[in-house]
């Protein structure tokens, strides 16, 4: 018995001495190595079928062979999801290190204190190479992070094959636009189609309305987000949407059920030939449809009278994107700009044109692969001259999601006939002085 | 008296731990929403007592009141239809046939699917640009209808599917009753020269009070609740013609993020619940004495 407690004594030593060591070691390694947690909309991969999985994945190992003390824990949070899992653990002083923004809740997250300044780091760095510079993510004089991408939130899609079939050209104008919707509408098929449903809290519509607005000399917020548009350039964007019910009859009531997704799988179906939405969907629109040149992309249609940049010229679009920002109670602040500064490198924002990204800085198009002659090419050259000689950005208030949902319902009353174009905009501008701006 | 009260305490004693269990999941939330809609929010922050303020808010909303109307008129037209249905499909299935068992996972089929699921699955089968049924529709020469996008068909076509997706459950409570009913009742009812209706009403439906009072207690909470079928399929709109006071305060709560607004609504869909609750237990119970 006493024989058998000793040996029983001596193993659970030499147990505990070994947990120890082994415990020691994994300290001072860890004082050694940071890990740093960083939230996009995709987990990293090695697959080459998802692209910007593999980029990531690609950019990630790039990034820790540079940096061997620095290890990247990646957690994919899709995007409907990050503003709620953000706010509340920030509210509790949590946040990962770096975090992807879509640009049209920055403010939100700016105001709700998710995201911390990095003016410090990058007071120094050259913003020429940047497409708009640092303007886009300024906000009240301080710079709340780094483009990680751009897009045309709202470009002309349409079906190429349509349009020859019906011989039509690729239109300018929105007058242009309503005849040729016409042409292209069978019994199986809408020539056009815009998303003005509340499926999305109106989105699709509100990002429409801001290019009408803009392409009729207005603007959309000041810095206070006090609305703008409250006269003549307003009144002409609400008119323009009210006529392409009504007077041209480009669109009909489907409209009211339609969204980014049923947009898109309209195109797909072949049910749609022409449409409003976000460029980012060009590369998913062709792979599901197998519709290859058949589906492609152009600037705006504009006004016929002449937009903002004159007759016979585009009207702007809505510059928009995912943002890399820094996470405000980031453990390892450094670290996290070390990689930010990383991710918008050229070597890796080629990765992610690859993938069909718009990098956001001039001197990633130098490289070879644009010199291709490729659809993607094509269309990520085309987006670049768009973005970079039409696209406008516009900071939404953080309370964008109510100010969204309000402007749409009222064009909805709009378009069933409840209320005139001067109405609505009478009704927007009251009810967001008096209900919804803080 | 001492053996009485020693009976009492070991009773409360053994019942405790449940209490607790259930006043800290269903009471705390409850008294946390109250304590937050008495208070001023930014975000997740709580800020200063603010009395009844954000009550004021919301009853001076004409977007409220809509909401509380579209609420009503989803869960009682959803009633009015799921209820009769449910009793009708569980007497039918109630037969000794063979090929019974068949229609039984037919008919219970819709349960397996979530609310998601079920909502998306809807949204592609109704949606008038691409869907199955509007091009069944006009392959017979009809008009095309615009389920969810059009105000006269939005709030019905969600009601619809909400119905389709809901009946099963009830269903199965309803079946579970009537295979306890004994079979000679009607035996010596139908000797009486009782009819089919009489049967119903003097033989099934006594016996089908108390799950009656269930079910409606249940559906009407799981209606006025419901937010994922508005969210997928029409999201409040058009017009908010679809929507209900569950979907504002889902919309309040997660995109808006006005905690003390919404929290204020939710003690108004609370009330309401526990309103709806009581007055079925009252009728029903009433009814029950009479029988």
């Amino acid at each position: 018995m006493k024989y058998c407690m000793k040996v029983v004594s001596i193993v659970l030593v030499f147990a505990f001495s070994f947990s120890l060591m082994v415990w020691s070691a994994g300290q001072a390694e860890s004082e050694e190595s940071v890990e740093i947690t960083y939230w996009d909309l995709f987990e990293p991969s090695p697959n080459e079928e998802q692209p910007r999985a593999y980029a990531l994945w690609e950019a990630f190992n790039l990034f820790e062979e540079k940096y061997p003390n620095i290890k990247v824990k990646a957690e994919a949070v899709p995007w409907g999801v990050i503003e709620r899992k953000l706010i509340p653990m920030a509210a509790s002083g949590e946040t990962p290190d770096v975090v992807n923004v879509i640009r049209g809740l920055l403010a939100l997250h700016v105001d709700a204190g998710t995201i911390a300044p990095i003016d410090k780091y990058v007071a120094s760095w050259d913003s020429s190479d940047w497409m708009g510079g640092w303007e886009p993510m300024t906000i009240k004089g301080k710079i709340w992070g780094l483009p990680a991408e751009y897009r045309a939130q709202v470009m002309f899609e349409y079906r190429a094959d349509f349009l020859k079939e019906a011989g039509l050209t690729v239109p300018t104008t929105w007058q242009d636009l309503a005849g040729a919707a016409k042409k292209l509408t069978t019994k199986t098929r809408r020539g056009f189609s815009i998303g003005a449903s509340l499926k999305d809290t109106g989105l699709n519509l509100n990002e429409l309305l801001m290019t009408l607005v803009w392409d009729a000399g207005g603007e959309i917020f000041d810095e206070d987000f006090n609305l703008l548009y409250d006269n003549e350039a307003g009144l002409e964007a609400f008119q323009m949407l009210y006529d392409l019910m009504h007077k041209y009859h480009a669109i009909d009531k489907t409209v009211l059920d339609e969204d980014y997704s049923t947009i898109h799988q309209a195109f797909v179906a072949g049910t749609l030939a022409m449409g409003t939405i976000s460029s980012v969907r060009v590369g998913t629109i062709r792979k599901q449809g197998n519709l290859g040149e058949n589906f492609q992309i152009a600037p705006l249609p504009s006004y016929k009278d002449g937009g903002l940049h004159g007759v016979g010229k585009p009207s702007p679009t809505l510059l928009d994107g995912w943002n890399h920002c820094l996470g405000k109670y980031a453990k390892h602040p450094e670290e996290a700009m070390l990689l930010m500064k990383w991710m918008s490198e050229p070597i890796v924002k080629i990765k992610y044109a690859k993938a069909g990204i718009v990098p956001p800085r001039y001197s990633v198009f130098k490289d070879p692969f644009f010199d291709q002659d490729t659809l993607q090419v094509r269309d990520l050259l085309t987006l670049k001259k768009y973005i970079g000689d039409y696209g406008k950005f516009v900071i939404n208030p953080p309370w964008n999601t109510d100010y969204w949902k309000l402007v749409a319902t009222e064009i909805q009353r709009m378009w069933l006939d409840q209320q005139t174009p001067q109405e609505t905009l009478a009704t927007i501008v009251k009810k967001y002085k008096a209900d919804i701006m803080k | 008296m001492n053996r009485n009260r020693q009976k009492i305490f070991f009773g409360i004693g053994f019942l405790l731990p449940a209490i607790v269990l259930v006043s800290l999941i269903a009471l705390y939330p409850v008294g946390y929403a109250i304590h937050v809609s008495l208070h001023e929010t930014s975000y997740l922050k709580i800020g200063s007592f603010v009395g009844l303020k954000n009550y004021f808010t919301i009853f001076r909303s004409p977007e409220v009141f809509n909401s509380i109307k579209i609420s009503c008129i989803y869960v009682f037209s959803s009633l009015a239809l799921t209820i009769p249905l449910s009793v009708s499909i569980a007497m039918l299935l109630n037969r000794n046939r063979r090929s019974v068992n068949v229609f039984r996972v037919i008919i219970l089929l819709p349960w397996v699917f979530s609310q998601c699921t079920a909502a998306l699955l809807l949204a592609w089968l109704l949606n008038s640009s691409y869907g199955p049924v509007n091009y069944v529709l006009f392959t017979w020469g009809l008009d095309k209808i615009n389920f969810f996008g059009d105000i006269k068909y939005a709030l019905p076509s969600l009601i619809a599917v909400n119905v389709w997706w809901s009946y099963p459950l009830p269903t199965l409570f309803f079946l579970a009753t009537l295979q306890s009913v004994p079979k000679d009742l009607y035996e010596v009812a139908r000797i009486d020269g009782a009819s089919g209706i009489e049967c119903f009403m003097y033989i099934t439906l006594p016996f089908l009070l108390n799950t009656l009072l269930v079910v409606l207690i249940m559906q009407t909470m799981l209606y006025f609740n419901m937010v994922t079928l508005v969210y997928v399929l029409t999201g409040g709109g058009p017009l908010a013609t679809t929507e209900t006071l569950a979907f504002k305060i889902f919309f309040e709560t997660l995109f808006n993020i006005k905690m003390g607004h919404a929290s204020a609504l939710s003690v108004l869909l609370f009330l309401l619940n526990l309103f709806f609750a009581t007055l079925y237990s009252f009728l029903l119970l009433k009814k029950e004495k009479l029988y």
